[in-house]
């Protein structure tokens, strides 16, 4: 028993799907083209946020939400350099572990910097309109539009400059990226800005749409993998329909009423990993591609 | 006892869209030493692979013993008594040798028995000095040798070897075909992936030539120097040492 | 003084056997299990469930420690299909799925209030004797488990998981079933994770769903890579370390009048920002691994 018209439930998933879509979409790049499962990925959602909100006193929030964004992926470049480069020379494991200690050093500090209390960026009293029988925050359409926006961009910066010709090719093909060693230096700005990018604007919207938290990134570590991990590692476009099916399958299961008692809503995390689970059990092949087996 | 140990018939592997494996038929007679030649992306690694089980074919089997092992994973044909080793050795940095030999006893196992057998076949390849000594910090030759130790310290009956001279310097290239030898004089059967034309011609009773995934001749080392066609299509420089040398 | 010196070695204690559980998977074979804490959590709640029941806390010891070596089998089984990475992030999953499902059901578990009144180990003492039994069973927990670490550094099956650690095809080429060499560590693994939870649960007399959070796995990882990937007394090591570093910092807020919140935040920032340092500077930890020598 569905306790949600389908408009509604096709609007969550559109919202909650794009937030995650933006972070899955860089984060399967990255692992696709320099095999980094950067568990500090969804931090560049939360830097981005944070630099959004304390920009937003100084300029309007358009402006403020441009320069949170390079704030952030200027971040990116830097920890890049410094730390991920000499991580990833010693090995897949150190690395994640690596990123592991820089996401959690990322929230401390913004922790430290501005509390652990919600944070929000000013602006007018939320208009409620209704879009094809749902209704939607005007920052939620904002939200809807601006995600579906980058990710045509990239997509389309992918397809169709030679660049982004090369970046898929690296990504899709995890021997020819094994084989000539960590992709060459223009593949990899380029990855990684638009992955720093890409992220930015999921945690600064989201902080738009609704508020920030220094969680707020890591809270969407487990859907944003398993979205990545879903949609086969590398692929964007299946990394992009993973995550909406996600967020679809959350707003179904979270909707289901059995005779008076629902699922709470804080599993709702919980439920984008059983998915995950149950597909990397049932269908391993699909996500590790080839017949080569591993022993 | 059977007259062949090992037999693949129509195997087929692919990745994707390459067929790098195509309808292969090998047979190798138990005692005998059989070599698998080709240019590079022949699909002799592969071969090699399929055998040991660490590639599932699509098509086709793998008859070991008589007992067929397509699709079992490679630690079990392993156990049936058949044992590869790898082109690059790239042996654990953080094990002794000793203790690499002694790990890789075949079970059941008794430690003091595993530490007589490693010493004895380290011994036998004039590697006793190294006993102490890092696996993985050995030179690439003498990790290969290591690691032929370590496979025959499972008594397998079948040795698969993927290109044993690759990287090895003349001087130990000469001490591990003496090895391997000895070991067919004492009964082991060997198939081989090889680029040492020189090797193969003295070492291998036959020869298999693949070429692009499939078989494309198959004789003794003299018969397969003598056919031009071969020699020019598929082998280049290197078939002139296919040509029998004196002894 | 004496208290508090102990409070701190028992601390020591609990910790340097959670490092030691994930140091056998992850030193010992090569695997980044991000979901330890689940093994530790079930432990805990085994103890306080089967205490509050009436049951007995050393039955619901015994009871953690079989769950757990299930469990920890059972993820063992889930790598013959995922390798690093996949199986980190599946671990992970099925970690915080046990720590949402403990946090959501009130009746057993006690949801996010957790659950306390848990029985000692020991009987009812007080006192200097409370502190003294509670020292002498935390060492002698640590003690288990260093024991069972031991055996199985020097064992065939240790020895073919060092194997695996740096090679895992070799392995598999050279007879040795991967699969369930790594089921087998994890499910000695669990258990000792269990251990040290139920352990835990019954020295503080409560058990909660924040003692499940991923932090506190990287708290472990984090002992370990310190203190030396590998070897023993690396992990013992990394846990001292550690947890001086988490009590030096306990007076801060003296020194910097920060509020406890921050405080907290401060002591997180600095135990990252030391295994980041660790990393790059000093991977190998402060005890290097040594190749073994072969013992019969």
């Amino acid at each position: 028993m569905i306790t949600q018209q389908v408009p509604e439930l096709v609007a969550d998933a559109l919202v909650r799907g794009s937030t995650i879509a933006l972070l899955a979409a860089g984060l399967t790049l990255v692992y696709g083209t320099m095999r980094f499962a950067n568990v500090a990925h969804v931090e560049f959602a939360t830097v981005g946020a944070y630099a959004t909100v304390s920009l937003s006193g100084v300029f309007i929030v358009p402006v403020a939400g441009i320069i949170g964004a390079v704030v952030a992926v200027a971040l990116g470049a830097a920890m890049y350099e410094l730390l991920f480069r000499r991580l990833l020379v010693m090995g897949e494991m150190p690395a994640m572990i690596g990123s592991l200690a820089v996401s959690v050093v990322i929230q401390a500090v913004i922790q430290l910097a501005y509390g652990s209390r919600p944070r929000v960026v000013p602006h007018e009293l939320e208009q409620v309109g209704t879009v094809l029988g749902a209704q939607l925050t005007a920052s939620q359409v904002q939200l809807v539009a601006v995600s579906a926006s980058a990710l045509a961009l990239t997509g389309a910066l992918l397809r169709w400059t030679p660049l982004g010709r090369k970046v898929r090719a690296v990504a899709a093909d995890a021997e020819l990226a094994r084989v000539s060693g960590v992709a060459e230096r223009r593949v990899v700005a380029t990855v990684w800005a638009i992955a720093a990018g890409l992220a930015a604007i999921s945690g600064i919207e989201l902080a738009l749409e609704s508020s920030t938290t220094p969680a707020l990134g890591f809270n969407l570590l487990l859907p944003v993998f398993s979205a990545a991990i879903v949609g086969g590692l590398g692929s964007v476009l299946g990394a992009v329909i993973a995550s909406y099916g996600v967020a679809l399958l959350e707003a179904i299961v979270l909707a289901l009423d059995f005779e008076g008692s629902a699922i709470p809503v804080s599993y709702r995390p919980a439920i984008g990993f059983v998915f995950l689970l149950l597909a990397l059990i049932f269908r391993p092949r699909g996500l590790l591609g080839a017949k080569v087996r591993i022993v | 006892m059977s007259e062949v140990i090992l037999e693949t018939s129509g195997l087929s592997c692919s990745f994707g869209e390459l067929k790098a494996v195509d309808g292969v038929r090998v047979r190798v007679a138990t005692g005998s030493a059989v070599a698998v030649v080709g240019p590079n992306g022949s699909g002799k690694s592969t071969l090699l692979n399929a055998i040991s089980g660490f590639v599932a074919p699509d098509a086709g089997t793998v008859t070991v013993a008589g007992k067929r092992v397509d699709g079992t994973p490679p630690w079990r044909i392993a156990r049936q008594g058949v044992r590869r080793t790898f082109q690059h050795a790239n042996l654990p940095a953080r094990m002794t040798v000793l203790e690499l030999l002694v790990a890789s006893a075949a079970l059941p196992c008794e430690p003091r028995e595993a530490v007589e057998s490693a010493r004895t076949i380290l011994g036998w390849l004039e590697l006793a000095h190294t006993e102490q000594d890092c696996a993985g910090e050995l030179s690439g030759g003498q990790q290969k040798l290591v690691a032929l130790g370590a496979a025959l310290m499972g008594g397998p009956r079948l040795l698969l070897l993927d290109e044993p001279m690759a990287g090895v310097n003349p001087a130990l290239r000469a001490k591990l075909a003496a090895r391997l030898r000895e070991l067919r004089a004492g009964g082991m059967t060997i198939l081989l992936v090889e680029h040492d034309m020189k090797f193969v011609a003295r070492a291998c009773d036959s020869v298999y030539v693949l070429d692009r995934g499939v078989v494309v001749a198959h004789s003794t080392p003299e018969a397969l120097a003598a056919n031009e066609a071969v020699r020019r299509a598929y082998l280049g420089a290197a078939a002139a040492d296919l040509e029998p040398r004196g002894a | 003084m004496f208290d508090y010196l102990a409070w701190i070695a028992i601390l020591v204690c609990s910790y340097a056997m959670i490092a030691i559980s994930l140091n056998i998977q992850s030193g010992g074979a090569g695997m980044i299990n991000l979901g330890q804490v689940a093994f530790v959590g079930i432990g805990g709640y085994s103890v306080a469930i089967f205490s509050r029941a009436g049951l007995g806390v050393w039955v619901g010891l015994l009871a953690g420690a079989v769950i757990a070596a299930g469990a920890g089998y059972l993820l063992g089984r889930l790598g013959r299909t995922l390798g690093g990475v996949y199986w980190a992030i599946a671990t992970l999953a099925v970690a915080e799925l046990l720590r949402l499902i403990i946090s959501n059901t009130d009746t057993v578990t006690g949801g996010m209030r957790g659950l306390g009144d848990v029985a000692p180990l020991w009987g009812e003492l007080h006192g200097t004797a409370n502190t003294l039994a509670r020292l002498v069973m935390a060492l002698a927990f640590l003690a288990v488990v260093v024991l069972a670490a031991v055996h199985l550094d020097r064992s065939q099956l240790g020895r073919w998981l060092r194997i695996i650690r740096e090679n895992e095809p070799l392995a598999a080429a050279l007879g040795i079933d991967v699969v369930s060499a790594k089921s087998r560590v994890l499910a000695l693994s669990g258990a000792a994770a269990a251990l040290a939870g139920g352990f835990h649960a019954s020295d503080i007399s409560f058990v909660g769903p924040d003692q499940l959070l991923p932090f506190q796995t990287f708290l472990a990882l984090t002992m370990i890579v310190i203190g030396g990937l590998g070897r023993i007394a690396g992990a013992v090591v990394g846990a001292v370390v550690v947890e001086a570093i988490y009590d030096g910092t306990r007076y801060f807020h003296d020194f910097l009048g920060l509020a406890s919140d921050q405080i907290a935040a401060l002591r997180i920032l600095l135990v990252g920002a030391i295994l980041l340092g660790f990393l790059l500077l000093r991977p190998k930890g402060i005890v290097a691994d040594q190749p073994r020598r072969v013992r019969v």
